[in-house]
């Protein structure tokens, strides 16, 4: 075998160091890939959780634009709406985040979060409750969650959370 | 030539200790020290790259050739540092949040490339392997002793792992002192690192005039 | 605009890259001995810092993210700096040979200086637009320059204090530096 010029060598050398380094690191980044997918879900998510509990409320029902693109993050790019909703009634004053789908109007996450003062009893266990991953059209949802927190009073409360946030999505797709 | 693994191993404990005694690593050191739980993972990440670029480039050491050895060490380092990277972003997240850009300035770490230039490739495998060991040991203890003084002064707890953690707090309490934010600062830092090389240098020197004593004695005395 | 003017204040000032984030303090310890040397090396990793983070920011929008391999980063912005630093090396040698000679061997070890991997993957990590990153990776290798200088300054003075033996060399050289980076740290109220 001719031997190579010593550059060629040098540069071959290096070459053939990089694609084994490389095949080393790709072999390594399938098997890690979905761990860190799994991390960044949590750790966006938890980002969102802190965005509800502490977005402002003075309005009933205002269309929230900060938090959209962390949402859309979420949901693979796809346009939402993200309204805040705070439903006062005699018993409890519940924020309710909910995002639906610009295009389709679906809903695709329901968020609720109660201030500290709640009257013992109700919704204790309600505080920052997601109901999560939805996907469903507002008449599947009012089928679906019917007793949802097991508490009546609060899931009427976010029954009507989103029958507002959805009417106002409505206001807006025909203005 | 045979070569006292155990003397190869201890070496890079306190006589070479890469931080100490040969001031390397120092931003690290510097960084990474504010609890002790970053402390021992970031040791953790280093004896892992330094033992496995020790151990494949004393390997390939005969067919590297000179010119670019720095270049080949290189891409050795950083390998195992971009492997390192990937394990900890899946399996131990929070510790890569802390640890931030110095994970990946492991491949740039004095002591990882020192030791690949002036050990591993001139010394067989076993050899590499143990000084890396040793090295990597002395890194552990000098960062761990730093992290322990900066994080006990600054906060009254030690942090050995997530939620495990020792509160000093009692200890403040009774001589009536606070632990303060300074010396988890930047700042802070620096001095602490200061004060610790010194205190050490200072017990290497008595040690080693108290050593230098005795061999006169002997010599004196037949 | 006034952001970017909070970027550059910050990244030479308040979040020196030496002083604040701790990098690139090896060749500090060692080349700040020594005004003039402290200068040459100063200019060197300035330049440096600012071609290596142009190019490593191009090489992971245009390259690393699309083709998603972003986890040869570390790798290929390794290289990229090596390449850069030899380059810089043979450029000084056949036009300015004697700042090529003071600089030594300090020059190649731009390659190993945290500071400018440091910067480039921080550039990354702090997702900055093309202006923000020449910003910051100007004003930060600037930063290094200015705490370089300053050192080197301090340092010829140090030498001829009576300073104790253990505390000779690296120590001092650390309490004398947490000075300045309590000073640098109060600069923080000009903003």
């Amino acid at each position: 075998m001719k031997k190579l010029p010593y550059p060629a060598y040098l540069a071959l050398f290096l070459g053939i160091l990089g694609i084994i380094s490389a095949g080393l690191l790709a072999g390594i980044n399938i098997l890690t890939a979905p761990a860190i997918k799994a991390n960044e879900e949590k750790k966006l998510a938890e980002q969102l959780k802190v965005i509800e509990v502490e977005s402002p409320k003075i309005l009933e029902v205002e269309l929230l634009e900060n938090v959209q693109n962390a949402y859309e993050g979420l949901y693979s790019g796809k346009e939402v709406y993200v309204f805040n909703v705070q439903n006062k009634n005699q018993y409890l004053t519940i924020q309710t985040l909910v995002v639906i789908t610009k295009e389709d109007g679906k809903i695709l996450n329901i968020s609720v979060g109660l201030p500290a003062t709640n009257p013992p009893g109700i919704g204790g266990s309600f505080e920052g409750v997601k109901f999560g991953l939805i996907d469903a059209t507002q008449e599947d949802y009012d089928s679906k969650f019917d007793k949802v927190t097991g508490a009546t009073i609060s899931s009427n409360s976010v029954k009507a959370c989103v029958k507002l946030a959805f009417d106002q999505y409505k206001v807006i797709k025909e203005a | 030539m045979k070569v006292n693994q155990k003397q190869n191993f201890l070496k890079g404990l306190i006589k070479e200790n890469p931080v100490f005694v040969f001031v390397l690593g120092i931003c690290s050191t510097l960084a990474v020290t504010t609890s002790l739980e970053s402390g021992i993972g970031m040791s953790l990440a280093v004896i892992f790259v330094l033992f496995f670029s020790n151990v494949v480039i004393s390997l390939i050491k005969n067919i590297i050739p000179n010119d670019i050895r720095i270049p080949v060490f290189i891409i050795v380092i950083t390998t195992f540092v971009s492997v390192v990277e990937l394990i900890m972003q899946a399996y131990l997240p929070d510790l890569y949040d802390q640890l931030g850009v110095f994970v990946a300035l492991i491949a740039v770490n004095c002591i990882i490339l020192g030791r690949a230039e002036a050990f591993a490739s001139k010394n067989n495998v076993l050899s590499s392997a143990i000084d890396a060991l040793g090295m990597g040991l002395g890194y552990t203890i000098a960062i761990c002793l730093v992290s322990i003084v900066r994080e006990v002064l600054g906060t009254g707890l030690i942090t050995i792992w997530g939620n495990a953690k020792i509160n000093l707090m009692p200890i403040f309490d009774f001589f009536h002192v606070k632990p303060s934010a300074f010396f988890t600062s930047n700042v802070g830092a620096f001095i602490v690192l200061g004060i610790v090389i010194g205190i050490v240098n200072a017990i290497v020197f008595a040690v080693k005039d108290k050593k230098e004593k005795i061999k006169k004695e002997v010599k004196a005395n037949g | 605009m006034a952001n970017l003017i909070t970027l550059a204040f910050g990244a030479l000032l308040i979040e020196n890259v030496l002083l604040y984030r701790f990098l690139g303090f090896c060749p500090f310890l060692g080349v700040s001995k020594k005004r003039s040397s402290a200068v040459g090396m100063g200019l060197a990793v300035i330049v440096v810092i600012v071609l290596a983070t142009i190019v490593t920011w191009a090489l992971y929008h245009y390259v690393l993210k699309p083709l998603d391999i972003v986890y040869l980063q570390t790798l290929t912005f390794i290289l990229v700096i090596a390449a850069l630093v030899q380059m810089v090396e043979m450029f000084l040698k056949k036009v300015v040979p004697p700042l090529y000679r003071s600089l030594g061997i300090y020059l190649p070890l731009i390659t190993t200086n945290c500071a400018v991997l440091g910067v480039a993957s921080l550039v990354i990590a702090y997702e900055y637009d093309f202006l923000s990153m020449l910003i910051f990776s100007f004003f930060s290798s600037v930063g290094f320059f200015l705490v370089l200088y300053i050192f080197s300054g301090l340092r010829e003075a140090m030498e001829q204090a009576p300073i104790p033996k253990p505390f000779k060399g690296t120590p001092i050289a650390l309490i004398a530096t947490a000075a300045l980076a309590l000073i640098f740290a109060r600069l923080g109220g000009i903003i």
